[in-house]
């Protein structure tokens, strides 16, 4: 469906905008402009039918390769094959100019997609119910929030039935509601058979659609494979990535002048580790999974049974958990000035998929209100996926066995009254 | 935010340079999406001056105040005359429209075109939009003002009896060489503009000269004997003087003038479509 060989793409990047003029002048003997490779050699091969991931950290060079796919842009060398009707949901606002109203501009868009004014017309009447807008359909667009623009962009994309349908990230807009509706008409692409390329940071969404998914890093893909497998890498290069949280050693003034972390400093927190049970860095995780966190502390002064505690939070700040040695009623030990210790903590990660962050402390007694050591809010945050073997609603996962079996006896008599 | 997909197939390199193989691409590619043109352009229309109380009348108040004001301040205040000093402001208002009118329209395409790219910058950035038809929407969008002001143009040439002669069937063709040559003019200045936004500055300047070096406000008449052959550098000038030829002194154009016109528009359209094609793939690197 889509092929693409060897493909690189340079831009040059100019200090000024005189430079410019200064390499034109100089007719070729002077250059004043730097090269910069947003993509190098990057090969890959799309099936028909198949739901494609692309993921990697900014600046990995995945717009770029999707506008390159889209022919947006043109390689500096390589080649691309494509074949069908390309749709793709970039970046909003595209196409849709502010004082036509939904309507009109859904028709002139339609047109930029390639449609007829036939065809366009023909599937008015289902974008228009797909969108929900109401009134807003023929209002103009520059009266719509975000959350409305996205609907009738999304709404118009799908309608034209592609061959090739592109999304990148556009989906993480708008309400939840909508947000199903969108993931129920892209199973309804996928059953079609319809080719979906899907660039996205959200790794959940990825791990439950894709079939296949590429890992770019600095401009090349360097692995494609399974959601699973790259999954997996992609957590591992995420670690190395976040640089494993570490203040530096006995910089106590570094410390103590850090924004997120706060305390005494008579005991400080070096480094903090999600693991996975095969004690490998990460920062996504199944649900369900077994994983430890484990934090080194050097202690500055001779501490008597400090209290050490975690707390997960979601994206919107609650407190899904936390607990420490205090109340667990482990006690830590006594430790000498100067000694460091590794205290690690093992539990199921029994979380819905989200985004939580993780919050440390290092205190005396049961909350760090009294003395505190070392408390220092949002380390880093990480994700959980969705398990591929079942799949739940909400934050927790509550362990869930269903069994059904014919219970011997009569009908009670009221019910057989009422038939 | 949507789109799309453009599905021909994108030309390879090897022919940029080759005029006649550009044509073909410009005229097919053009041809292919001439309902996209046509509705783009009926929306530029629409755009320009909605949210206005007077609406698309704009498109009519302005050449309409440009030809009064031209009339007062010349035929009136500094009583210009053609010829004879016996001739009517009127004859004055008919000569200056015949020359104004495409000039206003050149000038306008020309400085539009510009900035056609950074215009359209959300397209070109954003989808697979085919930068060969946008010339077409710039052109296209100020043609249909100044068609609306020729009307009112024939309109007034019709009221006061000027009635044009069977020299007018030479209009259509001087009209569409003027395009050319705008069109080729707007895609070269267009294209340059997008790598150094300071051509547009110059432009403005360059126009107002240039508009003064044109014989469409007084006539070449007045110009000492010596001095007129240099008009002849000026590629404007066969322009003016054939509309003026044919719509003020009712009289078959010279029609070597006539072939210059056509030829020059020809050369300046297969100049900037070559220019276009060269640069058409660093565009979208740049905005």
């Amino acid at each position: 469906m889509i092929t693409i060989q060897n493909i690189s793409k340079k831009f040059k990047v100019y200090p000024t905008r005189k430079d410019r003029l200064r390499e034109w002048l100089s007719f070729g003997k002077k250059t004043y402009h730097q090269d910069h490779w947003a993509l190098r050699n990057v090969s890959l091969n799309i099936e028909k039918g198949q739901i494609f991931g692309l993921i990697g950290l900014n600046g990995a060079g995945k717009s770029t390769l999707l506008k390159i796919i889209t022919g947006t842009l043109a390689p500096t060398s390589g080649t691309i094959e494509r074949s069908g009707k390309i749709a793709a949901l970039l970046e909003l606002g595209t196409g849709f100019h502010e004082e036509l109203n939904g309507r009109d501009n859904v028709i002139l868009n339609g047109k930029l997609l390639g449609l007829t004014e036939e065809e366009i017309l023909s599937r008015l009447d289902s974008i228009e119910q797909f969108c929900e807008l109401g009134d807003y359909f023929d209002k103009p667009v520059r009266t719509y929030s975000t959350g409305m623009y996205v609907r009738l962009a999304f709404a118009l994309a799908t309608s034209i039935d592609p061959d090739v349908l592109i999304i990148d990230e556009a989906l993480s807009v708008g309400d939840a509601y909508f947000q199903q509706k969108c993931v129920r008409r892209m199973h309804e692409f996928r059953q079609k058979g319809t080719t979906i390329l899907f660039v996205s940071h959200d790794l959940s969404m990825i791990k439950l659609f894709c079939d296949q998914v590429a890992l770019m890093q600095k401009g090349s893909v360097i692995a494609t494979g399974s959601a699973r497998e790259i999954l997996e890498l992609y957590n591992a290069k995420l670690a190395e990535h976040d640089e494993q949280f570490c203040l530096g050693h006995s910089s106590q003034q570094t410390s103590f002048h850090d924004p997120a972390s706060s305390g005494n400093g008579k005991a400080e927190i070096l480094s903090v580790q999600l693991q996975s049970e095969d004690h490998s860095d990460i920062r996504a995780i199944e649900a369900g999974k077994a994983c430890l966190l484990q934090l080194n502390v050097l202690f500055h002064e001779t501490v008597d049974n400090p209290t050490i505690g975690f707390l997960i939070r979601d994206r919107l700040g609650y407190d899904i958990f936390g607990t420490n040695t205090e109340r667990l009623y482990r006690p830590s030990g006594t430790w000498q000035k100067g000694t460091q210790a590794a205290f690690s903590f093992a539990f199921d990660m029994n979380l819905g998929p989200g985004e939580y962050t993780l919050s440390v402390a290092i205190h005396q007694d049961s909350t760090h209100v009294g003395e505190c050591y070392q408390w220092i809010d949002r380390i880093f945050s990480f994700r959980v996926l969705p398990r591929t073997d079942f799949q739940f609603l909400g934050v927790s996962l509550l362990h869930t066995t269903f069994s059904a079996e014919k219970v011997p006896g009569p009908l009670c008599p009221a019910a057989s009254q009422l038939n | 935010m949507v789109i799309i997909a453009w599905y021909g197939t994108f030309p390879q390199r090897d022919f940029r340079m080759n005029p006649v193989r550009t044509l073909v691409h410009f005229a097919k590619i053009n041809m292919e999406s001439r309902t996209l043109i046509t509705d783009l352009i009926r929306r530029d229309f629409r755009v320009r001056y909605l949210g206005s109380a007077m609406g698309s009348y704009w498109n009519f108040i302005h050449p309409l105040a440009m030809i009064a004001i031209y009339t007062v301040i010349f035929s009136y205040i500094m009583k210009v005359r053609l010829g004879d000093e016996q001739t009517s402001p009127l004859h004055f208002t008919i000569y200056l429209c015949a020359g104004l009118l495409p000039w206003t329209a050149f000038q306008e395409t020309v400085l539009r075109s510009s900035a056609q790219f950074h215009e359209h910058a959300n397209f070109i950035k954003k989808i697979a939009f085919p930068k060969e038809i946008i010339q077409s929407i710039t052109t296209g969008s100020t043609t249909l003002t100044f068609m609306i002001s020729m009307s009112f143009y024939l309109l007034l040439l019709l009221c006061t009896g000027h009635i044009p002669g069977l020299s007018a069937i030479c209009l259509p063709f001087l009209i569409l060489a003027q395009l050319l040559f705008a069109s080729g003019m707007g895609m070269i200045l267009g294209v340059f503009n997008v790598f150094l936004r300071d051509v547009q500055q110059v432009l403005n300047i360059l126009f107002q000269v240039w508009f003064w070096m044109t014989p469409v406000v007084y006539s070449i008449d007045r110009i000492p004997p010596f001095y007129q052959k240099f008009f002849l550098l000026n590629p404007f000038y066969y322009f003016s003087r054939t509309y003026q030829d044919i719509l003020v002194w009712q009289k078959w154009p010279d029609f070597r003038i006539l072939g210059i016109c056509l030829i020059l528009g020809l050369v300046s359209y297969t100049v900037g479509a070559a220019t276009l094609l060269l640069f058409r793939d660093q565009i979208a690197d740049e905005l």
